[in-house]
């Protein structure tokens, strides 16, 4: 059986449309979200781990070394089942600082410039044979299923269009922030399609070769073929060395890096992925000894790494012999695409852009695209090369492994950034050269100049890196870089910053410790610093990037606002050039400068106990007591009945408690790590000339704010640190008690000398009365019995201002009156018949509305007095000819009495002032004043309360709430006129 | 528990590895799906262990 090229071209070219198709939809959008977005696709995208290796050379170790073939599958499952070791926290940095590598992990935490490059170098080293495998894989299936396809020509094409679909669909964004859906989508379908082809086979294997799984297991029994095609048992110490070898690669190689944690943002992936990769693998591994076992029952001669496709050619069936080609079309296809990416951003980052600087007049984010694109083709093309060199003549297991010991050599490095504090770069370098000395020594150039020999003069291959070999090589290797990694940490010391980074990368929060000042105060010239290094454009953008990202203004000061804006746009610019570039940037144009020594530090209290909290469930032993004891002083200066305000010496605001908001109403986030200048001016004044003024205490300070005015006293102390410390006492309540009272004073002051004045006066008036009522009886002329008449009337004016005056002075000192029932339309009916007699012109009618059955405990003279007094002022305030009605609102324990008349009405601070002592609005002469505060007097001695407000539409209304006294027998008539007066 | 199980699991796998494939391949054919069993068991316990943490997807 034999497939046309055109057939394998129409197959391939049918499946890359769906692959590119997907993926192209995804891209815009066409796909629904909860597919595309869903955490089975991105678990199912991991699958691209399993590549030639798993679908072809397993089967390959599975002839050679039986049951070791698990190994691989087993231990690149062990890195999820495991995930807390080692995968987690490498999650946890790689998201919190958006690390897209494993260079960057590697730059991020042995923080020196050139490991970033000494780890992207090695790994592109060690895993172009990875790709080179993958080529080799397909070039030579194409050559099984038509062997007279030029392989090379076949395996340029592959390579191209693999690289079409990598700058297409895996270049498209600068940043790695900015995720490849389509990528991801196109890796998941790929996934599943080489799953569901090599189930298929092995299906096919079970129930087409062998008839059914008893004749599998009674062909097993009488067979037993793996006992006996198996060269030999691998010994106990390489089965170890391969699970880990496998392990590592899980871990370290970029691939998985790129799929797991640069194209995912969602820890819960790999949460869901602890089960589904392994589970994915064990689907994988469960295939390989039934397509092994019928192969072996067909006796098939084919290299027994492709015994998946050389099945169905045996068979003579076409569509499995499709599906297969299709299962490891996808499964090389994956690797191919994801690792160039991932070796071409680090490329990109660590080895391109360290050497070469992009002007700054340049579009940076243009030449990051097309550096990367071009790296990503330069890749394939050398992957290619290695290709032809290898030929067909290695096996794919041999050269896999090339890779995976490369890869293994930074697992000590890996261990050791989460798991020892005082490993550090020196012994990181040591440990690399010496594993890699060994790795190429002993396995890579010896297999490159034995290909390159037998190339060159046609002999046969002498060097092939079979299982001895290769134990020898990564045992060996290993051991010397760990060795090297362990004593060259001991012998140097970390640097701050590594300690730093290794602090973080042990904890369990990736929250940043204290940083230092920046040396800068605005957003504007953060924009500047960072265009020096990428121009401004691409500093424009990534500032804007920042602020949106933390929500914060344009116009933003707070130091540590502009520290959180530094290391959010260097966490960005670090998504698209690497940790390592956009450390230096933000190093050289960004730095921090460190506080001095005892100096408040930038950090806000605030932000400081934000970090502090975020610590807390992780505290154990001394620290968390101390915390306990932090966090309870906290309280108590949250809770200080007194406002309180920390300044830095430069004005800055440190502390705002509790009782500071209650008494600004300006809420603590709002103010915390900005100049206290930013407050509203009463406040700024109020602050400024506090901290500028020599005393350390300030009584009675007013302070009018749109609300209110207020009265405090401030207390300030300087500490040792530079701050200043103002404390706030609101004292506005005890003023205003204060003022009271000495109001009361000075108008019991008054009263007795009015009294005083008013006995001494009141004599003299007397005798001056007395001597003009004989005026009549001594003269007859009438001028003087005039001047006699008006002598009269102004003393007895006199005398009834000193009557006020005299009651006014006796008021409260007067035994409290008698309580008895008054009726109270009776009183009001004397009060209004008072008023009659009075020879006023003004001909007001008085109406009085007043039920009369209502009582209230109370003296009837004072009552009289009180009402006769309202009425007058109404009367007074009533137009000619106008209403004055009094009515009553009985309720069952008070009465409400209303006299409400039509006059001018009343203004708003007049309402309360007319009750005060000696306060009129009447003409001078006309009123002493004293008339409604005799009146509040009468009815606050009888359990009551008098207001005054505007009346609708026009006038006075004066409310008088009194106790109401229930008579027995007493019915509450429908209400009705009671009686009227004419004045 | 079940992390600590998991990790004891994985780590005598790697410790025993040699015996696991000598049981496979020597001990007896028929029960060739032991080694998936054993397999099972610990992805259905990375899976339980991932159930009770939903809650922090949320």
């Amino acid at each position: 059986m034999s497939f046309s090229l055109a057939q394998i071209f129409t197959f391939s070219l049918f499946y890359l449309s769906i692959l590119f198709g997907s993926a192209y939809a995804t891209e815009r959008g066409w796909l629904p979200k909860r597919i595309t977005h869903s955490r089975f696709i991105r678990v199912i995208s991991l699958g691209v781990f399993a590549g030639a290796l798993s679908f072809y050379g397993t089967l390959g170790f599975a002839a050679n070394y039986g049951a070791s073939y698990l190994l691989y599958y087993f231990g690149a499952s062990a890195v999820f089942l495991l995930a807390p070791l080692l995968l987690n926290p490498i999650a946890r940095i790689a998201f919190a600082h958006k690390l897209g590598s494993l260079a960057d992990v590697f730059a991020f935490r042995y923080q020196r410039p050139w490991v970033g490059g000494v780890v992207s170098l090695f790994l592109l080293i060690g895993a172009i044979p990875l790709l080179a495998l993958q080529i080799q894989a397909i070039a030579y299936t194409v050559h099984l299923i038509n062997q007279e396809i030029s392989r090379d020509g076949l395996a340029m094409i592959f390579c191209a269009t693999m690289a079409v679909f990598a700058i297409l669909f895996g270049a498209r964004h600068a940043s790695t922030r900015d995720k490849h859906e389509g990528l991801v989508v196109a890796l998941g379908l790929e996934s599943i399609v080489k799953l569901i082809a090599f189930i298929a086979v092995a299906t096919y294997a079970v129930y087409s070769v062998f008839g059914s799984v008893s004749n599998l297991n009674d062909w097993l029994l009488t067979n037993q073929p793996l006992q006996a095609h198996i060269e030999r048992e691998l010994s106990e110490g390489s089965s170890r060395m391969m699970l880990l070898t496998f392990f590592a690669g899980a871990v370290a190689m970029p691939h998985m890096f790129h799929i797991l944690l640069t194209e995912n943002d969602d820890a819960g992936v790999i949460r869901s992925a602890r089960w589904g990769f392994p589970l994915y693998m064990m689907l994988l591994s469960l295939c390989v000894a039934p397509i092994f076992w019928a192969a072996e029952f067909l006796g098939l001669n084919s290299p027994a790494e492709f015994f998946a496709i050389s099945l169905g050619i045996a068979t003579n069936n076409e569509a499995m012999t499709l599906l297969a080609f299709i299962g490891g079309f996808a499964a090389c296809s994956g690797v191919l695409i994801v690792l160039t990416l991932a070796l071409a951003t680090m490329s990109l980052n660590h080895l391109v852009l360290p050497l070469y600087q992009v002007s700054a007049d340049r579009d940076f984010f243009s030449f990051l695209l097309n550096t990367r694109r071009a790296l990503i083709s330069g890749i394939i093309l050398l992957a290619y090369c290695l290709y032809n060199l290898f030929s067909e003549q290695q096996n794919l297991m041999s050269l896999g492994l090339v890779s995976f010991v490369a890869v293994l050599q930074f697992l000590p490095g890996l261990v050791g950034a989460f798991y020892w504090r005082d490993a550090n770069s020196y012994g990181l370098l040591a440990g690399l050269l010496a594993g890699f000395l060994f790795w190429g020594a002993m396995l890579f150039f010896p297999l490159l100049t034995d290909i390159v020999y037998s190339n060159l003069f046609g002999t046969q291959h002498l060097f092939s890196p079979d299982p001895d070999i290769w134990f020898i090589t990564s045992v060996t290797s290993l051991t010397a870089n760990t060795l090297a990694y362990i004593i060259f940490s001991r012998l140097n010391v970390a640097s701050h910053a590594e300690q730093v980074a290794a602090a973080e990368c042990m904890r369990d929060s990736p929250i940043l410790p204290y940083q230092g000042e920046l040396g800068v105060n605005s957003v504007s010239e953060i924009r500047y610093q960072i265009a020096q290094a990428i121009g401004e454009p691409a500093a424009i953008a990534q500032v804007d990037l920042g602020l949106n990202d933390l929500t914060l203004l344009e116009s933003e000061q707070r130091p540590f606002a502009l520290v959180q804006l530094r290391n959010q746009i260097e966490s960005n610019l670090t998504s698209i050039v690497g940790q390592t570039i956009a450390h230096r940037v933000f190093a050289r144009y960004l730095p921090f400068r460190q506080s001095k020594p005892g100096q408040a530090s930038i950090e806000s209290l605030g932000s400081r106990e934000y970090r502090f909290e975020l610590h807390q469930p992780y505290l154990t032993g001394l620290a968390a007591e101390l915390d306990n004891l932090r966090r309870y002083h906290r309280q108590l200066l949250q809770d200080l009945p007194a406002a309180v305000c920390a300044l830095d010496g430069g004005g800055r605001i440190l502390t705002w408690n509790k009782a500071m908001v209650e008494l600004t109403h300006i809420e603590a986030e709002s103010v915390l790590d900005y100049p206290f200048q930013m407050l509203p001016s009463h406040w700024v004044d109020l602050l400024d000339q506090f901290i500028q003024a020599a005393e350390a205490n300030r009584r009675k300070a007013e302070v009018r704010t749109p609300e209110q005015s207020l009265t405090l006293n401030l207390h300030k102390e300087l500490t040792d640190t530079g701050d200043i410390l103002i404390v706030i006492e609101n004292i506005t309540e005890e003023q205003s008690l204060e003022r009271q009272v000495m109001h009361n004073h000075r108008l019991a002051a008054i009263g007795q000398l009015a009294a005083g004045v008013a006995h001494e006066v009141g004599n003299p008036i007397t005798g001056i009365a007395c001597l003009a009522q004989n005026i009549p009886i001594e003269t007859e002329d009438p001028e003087l019995l005039e001047i006699s008449r008006q002598i009269l009337e102004q003393t007895d004016r006199i005398s009834s201002i000193l009557n006020s005056l005299i009651n006014f002075a006796h008021r409260g000192s007067e035994v409290m009156p008698q309580m008895e029932p008054v009726k109270l339309k009776q009183c009001i009916d004397e009060a209004i018949y008072l008023l009659s007699l009075s020879n006023d012109t003004k001909n007001i009618k008085f109406t009085n509305r007043v039920e009369s059955d209502l009582y209230v405990p109370g003296d009837s003279q004072r009552l009289l007095q009180v009402f006769v007094n309202i009425l007058s002022n109404a009367r007074d305030a009533s137009p000619l000819k106008s209403e004055v009605f009094v009515s009553a609102d009985a309720a069952p324990e008070r009465i409400l009495i209303r006299v409400t008349d039509q006059g001018h009405g009343i203004r708003e601070e007049e309402r309360d002032a007319i009750f005060e002592p000696f306060y009129t609005t009447k003409d001078p002469g006309q009123g002493t004043g004293l008339g409604l505060a005799i009146v509040t007097t009468i009815i606050q001695e009888h359990q009551g309360k008098i207001t005054a407000e505007p009346a609708h539409p026009v006038g006075t209304c004066v409310t008088i709430d009194l106790p109401r006294m229930s008579l027995p027998g007493a019915d509450i008539p429908p209400r009705q006129l009671t009686s009227q007066a004419h004045l | 528990m079940l992390e600590r199980l998991i990790t004891f699991v994985v780590l005598g796998f790697f410790v025993f590895v040699a015996d696991f494939g000598s049981w496979w391949q020597f001990g007896g054919l028929m029960a060739w799906h032991s080694n998936f069993l054993i397999w099972s068991m610990l992805i259905v316990a990375g899976y339980l262990v991932t159930r009770n943490r939903r809650g922090e997807d949320r």
